[in-house]
């Protein structure tokens, strides 16, 4: 620019400078106040995180597994029966409501590596007519041979690294009639409507009918499965299709072992339903934080800028503009935010389905999430700030040019509230009261300078004003430790949810009191099995339970359905310890007695207490009195009889397929060493084993259920972690930001540097350690609260409910680091400063 | 060097709002009470002023720390309200009007010159100068631009008006204020102790500045401890206990 005779001629640049002042006041404000800016755009932004992560997830995970689930064509009902032949197909075909029938015959043999002499693992052999033309619950080749040949065994694919094979490698399995036979692993195969390995606790292949009669089995089918022509969603339309299904099976004189009816649901969708209920409530909490995070900052950001404000509205700003600069300020924030959070939450949003893809073995195809969630974040990333920072934005505006030069406070104003709604007015009210209730402290602040003072106690000059200090600004106190508190409550809830799992889980397994469970292939006789068992000089302690699979037949004449596991075992048994929640365990003379696990209850809830049910078994019916309710053990629908009379009622009197052990000295190896002396002894004297299972085998197969859970909320834990010390680290910069002429002085003074850090850092450990005690009183309600809901979901019934040290300790560990940290960047900042920068701070 | 009297007699700037310049005193406060709650209980910072400024006069307000002369001031910029009495500029009853009335009346009508400069960091020295213009909407953004760039060559600042307020010198920074102070071409400024934070040298040019506002139609009324400033402007006003001492109420003396 320059002049010309007495004008000014504006540069080409200048005249393209079309952003108003104030605009650029805005962006100014946004760039030279990095640390500021780079706070409230992280707490933003680890809310859109979190709601973006959950959403994302549950978008990307829905998606997927619907994909993987409709393209295998999911069965509506499968039925587990006696064998049957292609003819009873038809028959099922050509009846109504029926649309799709499959058959497949399903055996359960043991098998282990050619050459490996370690354990045996449970193998579920399935066999079809046809693989290239499976009409339901379809199987997708993946690698190596297609389809099988005779005498090889396609492994699914989940059951590759659970045996810890590879493509090539020959199995030996034992077939349930003593017949061992070795399977070349030809290739492998997806089915996701098997329970992957790791979960079911035993792999799955599939073989010709050719090579299933090689193993020594019949050509004949067992499985039956089917798809309705209309209303597929509806289970109970299935149920009475699948109960018409199963009485034409059973007038052609076979009896229906086991029914089951997805409904149209793939095998874990409830629970993940529930799962993805209890992550989005911890989102929605964490965006609640990360709301409460904006409203410090943006009330820190509005005083800090008063007098500013005040010489604006001096010179003609009127309140819209300077609502329209503040709030355009923070609309920035909030793009600034989904600038960093969108990626991110997307990317672990792929991150965490891709792991659940793994862990449920299910294909993912899509990695996009849907439009909504980007909407979703985009609302949550502009408006959650914009109504956070409205209230200090209202009241910064609403001051009057003499309270804003004289650099009043947001927090501190008194009548601020006025006119700005009832809600502003309430908030504000009860921040008062919180501001008074820190009155006491305040009081105990006055009582240790008065007794420092008298020599009484020796209380440091530094550590009183760091005392002080922390209780100046009460409201923002109280939202940071509001922040902190809830957010160190959610962690420790977080601990103690996954210490009560693995509390349960401990519990679960020790409701099972036998160390070695062995299902026969066939009923023996009790006291031979036993006497066998006994034999072997590991085993300390041996029972025979009878094991079978039945339905409650309800008055109306209709079934459960699903199947109910009934078990008969001694009354007196040692091998279990029940956790009876209502009624009474079976006594040794109980006839009909019936107790039923919670799962029973989950599908029959009119079940009472003394209430007489039908139970069909073997195609038979007998009336049982429910006497008693124990927890479930993740087992499914359980039910326990006294074994005599069981046996009785099923026709197997003195007979038992399922043998239960103890060994004597316990623990994973020694229960691995006995159950190869068992088989060993039990193939000499000829009797054959199906399936057997370790206790920790067992508790391996549990804790993997337990691990998705307990994964998703470390998570969440972490990110609320951040959170709470984000907010601290706010808080403290804020403050050290606005004390800045105030360490200018006391620099000027004689203050040293260690006397400034000690002042700032004191106060953020104080903070920190006062959160810390309201988390963990807050925590126990909440832990409690989570634990029930996760327990509800997973077993039907509460955790046993434990509160760890260890969630305790860590979130001390956490709060002292991250007030530490939180307070030493801003302490370490205010050393910098020179006294005569610091007073001339503006 | 300096040249007011150009820039105040623009025909191409549109007329203040919100001023009525027919007839009567510019500025008039008519028995103004003040009272101030304090927890001491209500503290009368004003007791009944009556005081009458003409357009034109350079007004000079005296006063001991307390005394309520910032008080005064602040009745006439509608910065405070008074707890009873009326302030009337130009005939616009001030007192009656809203906070947002009262912040576009005074944009346009009352150029304010702070002690401290009051500058905002973060903008550079045009961009303060363009702040009011741009808050009032009075100007074309051309127009805006033109009138910022010669108010600071008025003010010997041209060559530094891309630099921030940190970095010039105190006097430098209240030539800024007084730019800025007329964006919108108000006809009265008001000045709270504007030499107070200045050496004497840079105090008398600020002084000199103000002297030829007056002479170009500005009516200026400013806050001073300093007698021989208070001197050389046109009518001294000296303020104790809340009350106008040194001449008779409700009298008022031509420029």
């Amino acid at each position: 620019m320059s002049r010309q005779d007495g004008r000014v001629v504006l540069s080409a640049g200048m005249r393209l400078r079309v952003l108003a002042p104030r605009w650029r006041k805005v962006l100014h404000d946004l760039w030279e106040n990095k640390t500021r800016t780079l706070l409230v755009v992280l707490s933003i932004a680890v809310g859109v995180f979190a709601v973006g992560m959950i959403a994302g997830t549950r978008a990307l995970f829905d998606r997927n597994v619907a994909d993987n689930w409709n393209a295998e064509t999911p069965a509506s009902a499968v039925l587990v029966t006696d064998a049957f032949d292609e003819e009873l197909v038809q028959t099922v075909r050509r009846m109504s409501d029926v649309a799709q029938v499959e058959a497949r015959k399903m055996i359960e043999v043991r098998a282990r590596v050619q050459g490996a002499s370690g354990a045996w693992s449970n193998l579920a052999l399935y066999a079809v007519a046809d693989y290239k033309d499976i009409r339901v619950e379809k199987i997708t080749p993946e690698e190596g041979q297609w389809p099988p040949a005779n005498n090889v065994v396609l492994l699914e694919r989940s059951s590759l690294e659970w045996l810890n094979v590879k493509i090539g490698d020959t199995l030996v399995v034992e077939t349930p009639d003593g017949k061992k036979r070795e399977l070349r692993i030809a290739g492998t195969a997806h089915a996701f409507h098997i329970i992957p390995s790791a979960l079911a606790g035993r792999a799955s292949g599939f073989i010709t009918l050719d090579s299933l009669e090689w193993l020594g089995s019949s050509r004949q089918f067992n499985v039956l499965s089917l798809t309705v022509s209309r209303y597929p969603y509806d289970k109970a339309f299935i149920q009475r299709v699948v109960d018409r299904v199963a009485d034409k099976i059973e007038r052609s004189g076979r009896t229906v072992y086991r029914k089951e009816v997805p409904g149209g649901k793939y095998y874990f969708a409830d629970m993940v339903k529930t799962f993805l209920l209890i992550l989005g409530a911890l989102g929605l909490l964490s965006l609640f934080l990360s709301g409460f995070l904006v409203v410090n900052t943006i009330s820190a950001l509005v005083t800090q800028q008063v007098r500013q404000i005040g010489v604006m509205k001096a010179i003609g700003a009127s309140a819209g503009q300077i609502i329209g600069m503040y709030l355009a300020t923070v609309a920035i924030f909030g793009l600034l935010a989904l600038g960093v959070a969108i990626p991110l939450g997307s990317a672990t949003a792929v991150g965490l389905v891709r792991f659940a893809a793994g862990y449920l073995n299910f294909n993912m195809a899509s990695y996009i999430s849907p439009p909504w969630v980007l909407i979703l974040q985009v609302g949550v990333g502009l408006i959650v700030p914009l109504l956070a920072a409205l209230y200090p934005v209202l009241a910064g505006a609403r001051l009057t040019v003499r309270e804003a030069i004289a650099g009043v406070v947001i927090w501190d104003l008194r009548g601020a509230g006025r006119g700005l709604g009832w809600r502003a007015t309430i908030a504000l009210a009860r921040l008062r009261r919180a501001a008074r209730r820190q009155r006491l402290l305040a009081a105990v602040w006055h009582w240790l300078a008065e007794h420092s003072r008298r020599q009484l106690v020796r209380v440091p000059r530094p550590l009183l004003l760091s005392l002080r200090n922390t209780f100046r600004r009460k409201g923002r106190l109280a939202l940071t430790l509001f922040t902190l508190v809830l957010g160190g409550a959610i962690f420790v809830s977080v601990f103690s949810v996954r210490s009560s799992l693995l509390a349960t889980l401990d519990a679960l397994t020790h409701y099972w009191q036998h160390d070695i469970e062995v299902t026969l292939a066939r009923p023996y006789r009790a006291e031979a099995l036993a006497n066998e068992a006994l034999s072997v000089p590991d085993i300390a302690a041996a029972e025979v339970w009878s094991v079978n699979y039945g339905f409650r037949v309800r008055a109306d004449g209709t079934q459960t359905a699903r199947d109910i596991t009934l078990i008969g075992l001694p009354a007196s048994s040692a091998m279990i310890q029940p956790n009876v929640l209502q009624g009474r365990w079976l006594l040794p003379d109980d006839e009909s007695a019936l107790v039923v696990n919670a799962d029973v209850v989950q599908e029959e809830p009119d079940l009472r207490v003394g209430q007489d049910i039908v139970i069909k078994t073997n195609g038979r019916e007998s009336t049982w009195r429910v006497v008693g309710i124990v927890a479930g053990q993740m087992a499914g629908p359980l039910a326990y009889a006294n074994y005599p009379y069981f046996t009785q009622a099923i026709r197997e009197v003195g007979r038992g397929n399922r043998l239960v052990l103890r060994t004597a000295a316990g623990g994973g190896a020694a229960e691995a060493a006995a159950l190869k002396s068992l088989e060993a002894r039990f193939t000499v004297a000829g009797l054959r084993l199906r399936s057997s299972e370790t206790r920790s085998e067992m508790r391996d197969t549990a804790s993997e259920q337990f691990s998705l859970i307990v994964g998703f909320l470390l998570i969440m834990a972490v990110l609320l972690a951040i959170v709470g010390g984000l907010g601290l680290m706010g808080t403290m910069s804020l403050n050290v930001l606005e004390r800045t002429r105030e360490i200018g002085i006391l620099r000027a003074i004689g203050a040293g540097d260690r006397a400034i850090r000690t002042l700032v850092v004191v106060e953020g450990l104080g903070i920190g350690l006062m959160s810390w005690c309201a988390g963990i009183l807050l925590a126990l309600p909440i832990a409690k609260l989570l634990s029930n809901a996760v327990g509800e979901q997973f077993l039907h019934h509460a955790l046993e409910f434990s509160f760890p040290p260890l969630g305790v300790g860590l979130w001390l560990i956490v709060v002292v680091c991250v007030a530490a940290i939180a307070s030493w960047l801003p302490a370490r900042r205010a050393v910098r400063l020179t006294v005569r920068e610091v007073l001339t701070y503006e | 060097m300096l040249n007011f009297l150009r820039l105040g007699s623009r025909t191409d700037i549109a007329a203040p709002a919100g001023v009525n310049l027919a007839g009567g005193p510019l500025i008039e406060l008519r028995n103004v009470v003040k009272t101030f709650d304090t927890p001491a209980g209500p503290f009368v910072a004003l007791k009944g002023v009556q005081l009458q400024i003409n357009a034109g006069e350079f007004v000079a307000v005296m006063g001991k720390s307390g005394s309520g002369k910032s008080t005064l001031v602040n009745m006439v910029t509608g910065i405070d309200r008074p707890t009873s009495g009326e302030v009337l500029i130009g005939q616009t009853p001030v007192h009656t009007l809203t906070e947002d009335q009262i912040a576009a009346w005074r944009g346009r009508t009352i150029g304010l010159i702070f002690q401290f400069f009051q500058l905002l960091p973060a903008l550079s020295v045009l961009e303060n100068v363009l702040l009011p213009m741009d808050f009032c909407g009075l100007y074309t953004l051309r127009e805006r631009y033109e009138r910022a760039m010669s108010l600071l060559a008025q003010v010997d600042l041209l060559n530094q008006a891309d630099k921030r307020p940190a970095a010039l010198s105190g006097g430098q920074q209240q030539r800024v204020a007084i730019a800025r102070a007329l964006a919108n071409d108000p006809p009265i400024l008001v000045a709270d102790e504007p030499t107070g934070n200045l050496d004497s040298r840079t105090a008398d040019t600020v002084f000199r500045l103000f002297e030829r506002l007056v002479g170009s139609g500005k009516t200026i009324l400013m806050v001073t401890h300093d007698p021989d400033l208070a001197r050389r402007a046109g009518r001294s006003v000296l303020v104790v206990d809340g009350e106008i001492v040194d001449e008779p109420a409700g009298r008022s003396r031509s420029a």
